[in-house]
């Protein structure tokens, strides 16, 4: 696992931008682009693409269908990626469920779940979130009670993400109501066509549907369907590789969206003329580029200390913090540069011909990203939750 | 000045708001465009009821109140996100015609404006001009008849069913605002949705035939007309944004003293009192200019103040919209509670009227000139 070197990683990033070059079809790269979410179908072919070429989770042992790459080649890997635009795929299979099976599933459990989970035949989804466990996830209720050979689950999780797109759901569920909170809790996995399992959808305030209220009523799961001990689950869940939390950051994703928002400034114009010469709006795109040249630094710096130390600890909330905070700022001067042309709705661009929405520099969907965006502050520990980690973890408040 | 609401003006308020509260909810009606609300009883009754010719001349049927009422209706509408030709008709429309030089066709329209049973709106934005509504490189060309237009209007409001634009072009030279049906021959229009779910449209001019009669001003008086047509829909648009914030955060409040995590309620963390806070003192300064924005557009219709007060209200707008939906968690996001709709509409207000830089130039200007 020796590092690249600097010829090897010029060489390294150049397959990927010819793989992504050639791979990823023009509409699929137009969506990715405008910041726009690409449909199930297209995500499962894509990550079907990298398996075929080996790169379909690189962070996992190569037995597993991953690769022996340095802590260095993945980030490379990945960040390459985004920049070149390919379709970012959720998390839930190979980042979230992958290392938790990996580190605490049987070698059954692993021979039955890994491959699909690779490949996308199963399309997981997170439950942990509940009506009223949120920030303070260990307050969960759904119950699961042991009859035998099963778990009778009843309850629900909500602001579950492409819960509609699933096959399967990994969740925590109370095995344990007198234990005090984090442990009574275990962690499942659940057949999303068992019978008492539905899916209500929640639409974002702009209309997107991502986003599912998962209800469960009298699920039966077999207890071989448990990952590690009974009421062990709070740790388990845990298990999120140290490297994943460099990725919160969103680096690669901002930069990308810096050249749009460059390119906009270009090729939208008022009536002083062309935007990039306006001198407030350079000064505005300059503040947010200053911004994003941080970002990358940071996350860099993150790398460093993983190499070193083997963890980045509770730098991961800083970059969190400021990660989300940069990506808002880039979109919010998109939309700003797109100014008009931002107007209208989603539908709208689908039904009305381009040149009748005045749109000279492809402003299209500015808006339904600036608002996606939203999501991350709050989800998977909000802004506020990472504060509090900072001044309590870090500054000794 | 003044800034308590007289007890009339308070009345008003108050019928405003009973009326919204019994014929208009969001929820129910999101999927209606703001062009489609003109059609709803909701808007009859605002019409019988004499609010939505105001501010329109008395001798032609309307209220003869000022901009004090209007910000009182627009706050109003934004609070209760009621998305209507409010503005694009009565206000935008509505003041350019009130401030154009008399004509039997001025009278005709502002008459039928007050009595709710025609609807207008402006045309004025072009393709690269940003959010300057003066500039226009529509010229028309001297033939026999009139003249005869061609060119493209962009993000005209509430088009659909509407019985005519004003729409502004050059003739012989200098500035004109123009009235023009939508059937005219050669005019076409492209409706569309915007995010917020008021109704958008691109207008394009094929060599329409302009007779002189459909002159409504030239030249500085059509500048006069327009700047105080701009004024007022700045001046609305900064009370409409105003209202957002005032409905997004009380909600909000009471979410927090409602919402209980870590067996507490989310209003006893100081994280999170000191953001409300802030956030009150902010719409504090906004409400003080935007009343006192509306007193001076009293005495001066196209008076710089209304500017100030949309180049606060478009930041403190997008701040205080996006802590709602931060403060609620993942429900924010959600359309069905709806707290994300206020966002929204502010931000496109902000890109109907101009963003801040806009509107904090034409300040500049204004007040120095
Ligand atoms: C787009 C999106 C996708 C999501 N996807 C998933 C998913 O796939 N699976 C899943 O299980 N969950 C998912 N979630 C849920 C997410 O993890 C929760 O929304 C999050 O944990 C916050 O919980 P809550 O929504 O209940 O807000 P609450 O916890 O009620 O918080 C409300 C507000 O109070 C603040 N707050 C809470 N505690 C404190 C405190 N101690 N001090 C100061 N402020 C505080 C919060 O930061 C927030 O601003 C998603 C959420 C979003 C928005």
């Amino acid at each position: 696992m020796t590092d690249l070197s600097r010829s090897e990683e010029i060489r390294f990033r150049q397959e990927i931008r010819e793989f992504v070059a050639s791979e990823v079809p023009e509409s699929i790269r137009l969506k990715v682009a405008q910041g726009r979410d690409v449909s199930r179908d297209e995500t499962i072919a894509w990550q079907r693409k990298l398996v075929a070429q080996g790169w379909g989770a690189v962070h996992w042992p190569k037995h597993w269908g991953g690769t022996d790459w340095s802590l260095q080649k993945r980030f490379v890997f990945e960040e390459e990626m985004a920049l070149a635009g390919a379709p970012s795929i959720p998390p839930f299979n190979t980042r979230m469920l992958g290392p938790i099976l990996l580190e605490y599933g049987t070698e059954e459990q692993k021979e039955r779940f890994l491959p699909g989970a690779l490949n996308m035949d199963q399309w997981w989804c997170q439950g942990y979130s509940e009506p009223s466990a949120g920030s303070d996830l260990a307050a969960l209720r759904t119950r699961a009670v042991r009859e035998g050979d099963y778990y009778r689950v009843n309850g629900g999780k909500i602001w579950t993400s492409y819960a509609h797109y699933a096959d399967w759901m990994f969740c925590l569920v109370r095995t344990d109501p007198e234990a005090k909170k984090q442990k009574g809790i275990s962690f499942l996995l659940l057949d999303m066509c068992d019978e008492g399992v539905s899916v209500e959808p929640i639409h974002h305030f702009y209309g997107a549907h991502i986003l599912n209220q998962v209800l469960l009523e009298d699920v039966k799961v077999p207890v071989s369907q448990r990952i590690g001990e009974e009421n062990t689950g709070w740790t388990t869940a845990k298990a999120l590789l140290e490297h994943e939390r460099l990725a919160t950051s969103r680096h690669a994703e901002a930069r990308r969206k810096l050249g749009r928002l460059l390119a906009l400034a270009k090729a939208n114009q008022d009536a002083s003329g062309a935007l990039h010469q306006r001198a407030d709006l350079k000064a505005r795109i300059a503040e947010v580029a200053v911004q994003v040249k941080a970002l990358e630094f940071a996350t860099r710096r993150g790398l460093e200390m993983l190499i070193r130390d083997g963890r980045i600890g509770v730098f991961a909330s800083s970059l969190n913090l400021k990660g989300v905070a940069i990506n808002q700022a880039v979109d919010e001067a998109i939309m700003d540069i797109a100014g008009v042309d931002a107007l209208a709705a989603d539908a709208a661009y689908d039904g009305l011909p381009r040149d009748l929405l005045n749109d000279g520099g492809d402003a299209r969907y500015v808006a339904e990203s600036r608002y996606y965006l939203r999501g991350p502050a709050i989800a998977a520990g909000s802004n506020e939750v990472q504060r509090n980690i900072i001044a309590k973890h870090v500054l000794d408040l | 000045m003044e800034f308590m609401l007289t007890e009339e003006q308070q009345l008003i308020e108050d019928t405003v708001a009973r009326l919204l509260e019994k014929q208009w909810d969001p929820r129910r009606d999101q999927a209606l465009l703001s062009a489609d609300v003109a059609r709803l009883p909701l808007w009859h009754e605002l019409a019988e009821l004499g609010l939505l010719g105001i501010a329109l001349p008395e001798e032609h049927g309307g209220g003869g109140m000022g901009p004090v009422e209007l910000t009182v209706l627009c706050r109003r509408f934004g609070r209760d996100q009621l998305r209507s030709p409010f503005l694009s008709s009565l206000i935008l429309a509505g003041t350019a015609l009130t401030c154009s030089p008399l004509s039997a066709l001025r009278d005709q329209w502002l008459r039928r404006l007050a009595t709710g049973d025609a609807a207008l709106t402006l045309a004025t934005l072009e393709d690269g001009a940003g959010y300057d509504h003066h500039h226009t490189a529509i010229e028309g060309q001297r033939c026999q008849q009139g003249y005869v237009l061609s060119g493209r209007k962009r993000a005209v409001m509430d088009a659909t069913g509407v019985d005519a634009f004003i729409v502004s072009c050059r003739l012989n030279g200098e500035l004109a605002l123009v009235l023009l049906a939508p059937e005219t021959e050669g005019m076409a229009v492209a409706s569309y949705a915007a995010f917020d779910g008021s109704s958008l449209a691109t207008l394009t001019f094929n060599d329409v035939l302009l007779p002189e009669e459909a002159v409504l001003a030239r030249g500085a008086e059509a500048r006069a007309a327009l700047d105080a047509a701009l004024a007022h829909g700045a001046l609305a648009a900064a009370a409409e944004t105003l209202g957002a914030c005032e409905g997004a955060l009380e909600r909000t409040l009471d979410y927090l003293r409602l919402r209980e995590q870590f067996g507490t309620k989310l209003a006893r963390f100081q994280a999170l009192q000191h953001r409300a806070s802030d956030l009150h003192a902010d719409l504090e300064m906004l409400r003080s200019l935007v009343s006192g924005a509306a007193q001076s557009l009293t005495h001066e219709p196209a008076h710089a103040d209304a500017f100030a007060a949309m180049a606060l209200a478009v930041p403190v707008g997008d701040r205080v919209c996006r802590e709602a939906i931060q403060m609620h968690g993942g429900i924010g996001m959600t359309l069905e509670l709806g707290i994300g709709r206020y966002l929204l509409r502010v931000n496109a207000l902000s890109r109907l009227l101009g963003d801040a830089t806009h509107n904090g130039r034409l300040y500049l200007e204004r007040m120095e000139a």
